[in-house]
């Protein structure tokens, strides 16, 4: 029933905030989308759901949402927007998206204090 | 989830209502009508252990941490202001080698103090909180350096030992065995200050300052092996609510809350981990000190979409009007709440309106850093060099030199023990937990993290002999934790096409000289594995995402639906670099141990390191091809021999000075050899 109601917000444009439990549920039906897992491989439906589970905070679907927009997944190239959907991932504490910053930052000093908060992240698993 | 604003006025008015008559008896003249005073509350926060500003694994000096930097801010704000209250908000005495040092290599006695205390002693903290991380080491341990008896199920404990001079405060946490909270709950501070009475005058009074402190409640996850069974704990917002009207009936004047957590506003259950939005809501939260999720708070150009919450002002730090401070991590900055107090006879309160508060960096505008307290390094020298004593003793040896100078062109001497290391942790793991994929080869990927993009110097390289723990922070560069996926063929080789796109494509029949790699492709993302059990070639010739060639195991062609276990790191297996498939769909293992820590582990118990079994092995080599002109790149000069030593035959030097500028020398690989 919750996903159909996410259907059908994703499918009328509605601009709706998913809750914790939607947003998972978005995000797991974003990636057997991109995946190709049990369904069709359907990249612009994958960057929907993934979209979605960005904006319902999840910050493990900010990580691939930058990434598929970086890249151009299933959406239009926006790198500003990548870097904004990293920086928020980042903001929330998601290791692989504070060691992208890492990566991508040219002040080796800064570079490897967000490094050191990936680690610390590393410590703090999360369901 | 939100309460209406009458509704929120309610539950703001009604503990003031209950503690009236309370109020009355507690009243002295310590709170004179129409007297005012500020007070500064000032938070250090998340110091882990970095008392002084050094890095143990590169043996350096590292400014931008460090208590000894942070204990100038506090001075400055001593100075500035005649009263103040210095509190800590945990996450205190682990997380560097030196606290590794103090805890595990050389526990610490009974009647020493662990180096984090002694310098907050020294520096007259008035009390501090619990994180998550002081659970770390065990709560036998943790009642020994705070100078506690836990009375808790498995601990015995013969006598108090020597711990902070400060009360430190937890409201959330319990022993099972006597259902009484571990710590103190709260505390009351009587701090005598300087105020003025109604007429301006300069006096003397008390302000009692209430503490109470929370830690995040997944400790019972993070820390299960230690904590089941023994400690139980409750909500924040359930403490707060238990705890704080005590507080109030005691004469607590103000009450400030250490939480050990941030903000996040999903719906609130007792388990919520940055429980500080719905703390804030709490009544008789006069200020909070924030934690934990390393940020920093007040922060008008945050784009943190936690300081973006309904009831949050980033700019002047506010949380639901309670001034609230997050002091970053590691010592980098200090929280000052100047809270502004009047007296109304019988008690002090906090002029919310006037309250300023400020989040003091160590660092100054033009990037410089104050001065480091040498009084920090001098109170704890010792267990600063014998921390670095440990960090250089051996854990084993190398008879080969282990370098990256020529990884790009297929020398495995520095990935090779890393994927030795990965596969043998992953096997271990398989074959004890995940029986259904026992069958399953199972190999590993790492790629060269220093591949000279800051300079020719900039590359693993670890000399033959013996190989300590920092040698190990240069093989392992970047702190990544060990994961482990489940792909088929098809994803195998889509992996290995997007580590090739390291390199440009070359057309063989071009005369003039071709740039091998593509520097636009990081190092860190030319992920190969070292083993003899897989192989395949790389065609640069062809275009990106059609270079891999004859992929086998054991020498049979992979097939698309053939299944593998693949080493990795929580990084690529999350998805950074972008690599297909691989997004944490695949993830069947995120340890929570270290890549780091996984090869100390394996080289510890090898002991000695043989380039034929931890150096030599290579999957992969270039599809032979002539080309009519040179094949190019470029590595730190004066290295050709270590080319040869690892078998790269077809490697030459063209110039000892590429030209460019920046130190490097020109190769050239031959693709017909």
């Amino acid at each position: 029933m919750k996903t159909l109601a996410l259907l059908l917000a994703l499918l009328c444009g509605v601009a709706v905030q998913a809750q914790p439990a939607d947003a998972r549920a978005a995000y797991k039906a974003g990636l057997m989308a991109r995946n190709g897992t049990g369904v069709a491989r359907d990249a612009v439906l994958a960057a929907r759901w993934i979209a979605l589970a960005a904006r319902g905070g999840l910050p493990e679907a900010m990580f691939t949402w930058s990434n598929m927009l970086a890249a151009g997944e299933g959406v239009a190239p926006d790198a500003a927007a990548a870097r904004r959907w990293l920086e928020a991932s980042a903001a929330s504490g998601y290791p692989a998206a504070l060691q992208e910053m890492a990566l991508q930052e040219p002040d080796p000093r800064q570079a490897e204090l967000l490094m050191r908060q990936a680690a610390h992240a590393l410590q703090h698993p999360r369901p | 989830m939100r309460h209406s604003l009458p509704c929120q006025f309610g539950i703001v008015l009604l503990p003031v209502v209950l503690a009236a008559p309370a109020l009355a008896a507690t009243a002295t003249p310590s709170a004179p009508q129409g007297a005012r005073a500020t007070l500064a509350v000032l938070e250090t926060t998340d110091l882990h252990s970095n008392l002084v500003g050094y890095d143990y694994f590169k043996l350096a000096a590292e400014p931008s941490i460090g208590l000894d930097r942070t204990a100038r801010l506090i001075a400055q704000a001593r100075a500035e202001f005649a009263n103040s209250v210095l509190l800590d908000n945990g996450d205190t005495i682990q997380g560097n080698a030196l606290a590794d040092y103090q805890a595990l290599v050389k526990p610490l006695r009974c009647d020493q103090t662990l180096g984090i205390y002694k310098v907050m002693n020294a520096l007259k903290y008035d009390g501090g909180s619990i994180g998550n991380h002081e659970f770390n080491y065990g709560l036998g341990f943790l009642s020994q350096v705070t100078g506690n008896r836990f009375q808790v199920a498995g601990l015995k404990q013969p006598k108090r030992c020597a711990g902070p001079a400060f009360p430190q405060v937890l409201a959330n946490v319990y022993s099972a065995k006597t259902k009484k909270p571990l710590f103190a709950p709260w505390r009351i501070i009587e701090k005598t200050v300087s105020a003025q009475d109604a007429n301006g005058r300069a006096i003397t009074a008390t302000i009692k300052v209430g503490i109470i402190g929370f830690t995040p409640p997944t400790i019972m996850s993070w820390d299960k092996r230690w904590l089941d069974g023994k400690v139980y704990t409750t909500g924040v917002r359930e403490a707060a609510l238990k705890y704080i009207p005590e507080m109030r009936k005691q004469g607590a004047d103000i009450v400030v809350a250490i939480a050990h957590g941030g903000l996040d506003a999903n719906p609130y259950t007792p388990q919520m981990e940055n429980a500080g939005w719905y703390l804030a809501q709490v009544p008789g939260v006069d200020a909070m000190l924030l934690g934990h999720a390393h940020q920093l708070f007040p922060n008008a150009a945050s784009t943190a979409p936690q300081f973006n919450l309904p009831g949050v002002d980033k700019a002047k730090g506010l949380v639901h009007g309670v001034p609230t401070v997050m002091a970053n991590l590691w010592g980098k900055h200090l929280g000052v709440i100047a809270l502004q107090l009047r007296a109304d006879g019988k008690r002090w309160t906090v002029d919310k309106d006037r309250t300023v508060v400020e989040a003091r960096s160590a660092q100054h505008a033009d990037k410089s850093f104050v001065a480091p307290d040498p009084a920090v390094l001098a109170l704890i020298r010792e267990e600063h060099e014998a921390t670095i004593g440990y960090v250089k003793t051996p854990v084993g040896s190398t008879d080969f030199r282990m370098t990256t100078y020529f990884a790009d062109v297929g020398d495995p001497s520095a990935l090779a023990v890393v994927n030795a290391a990965q596969t043998r942790y992953v096997k271990n793991y398989v074959a004890a937990n995940l029986p259904q994929y026992a069958q399953l080869p199972v190999l590993s990927m790492s790629a060269p993290f220093k591949s000279g993009l800051a300079g020719a110097f900039d590359f693993t390289d670890v000399p033959a002999g013996n190989l300590a723990l920092n040698n190990a922070a240069d093989l392992y560069l970047y702190p990544n934790a060990l994961y482990a996926v489940k792909v088929d063929g098809a994803g195998l080789k889509a992996w290995l096409e997007t580590s090739a796109r390291r390199f440009n494509t070359i057309d063989p029949n071009k005369t003039e000289p071709q740039e091998l790699v593509n520097a636009a492709i990081p190092s860190y993302n030319f992920d190969t594995p070292t083993s003899g059990e897989i192989s395949y070639e790389i065609d640069v010739t062809q275009a990106p995402g059609q270079r891999i060639r004859k992929l086998a195991l054991r020498g049979v062609p992979v097939t698309p639906e053939q299944e593998f276990i693949v080493a990795t790191n929580n990084y690529r297996a999350s998805g950074g670099g972008n690599f297909p498939g691989l997004d944490g769909s695949k993830t069947i293992l995120a340890s929570p141990d270290t890549s780091r820590d996984v090869l100390i582990a394996y080289i510890r118990d090898v002991k000695k390191l043989t380039r034929a079994t931890d150096g030599a092995l290579r999957s992969w080599h270039f599809t032979k091809v002539k080309t009519a002109g040179p094949v190019v790149f470029h590595s730190a000069p004066g290295m050709l021999d270590l080319a040869h030593e690892a078998g790269l035959d077809e490697v030459s030097l063209v110039r000892a000075d590429d030209g460019l500028g920046k130190g490097f020398a020109l190769y050239a690989l031959d693709l017909a050899q």
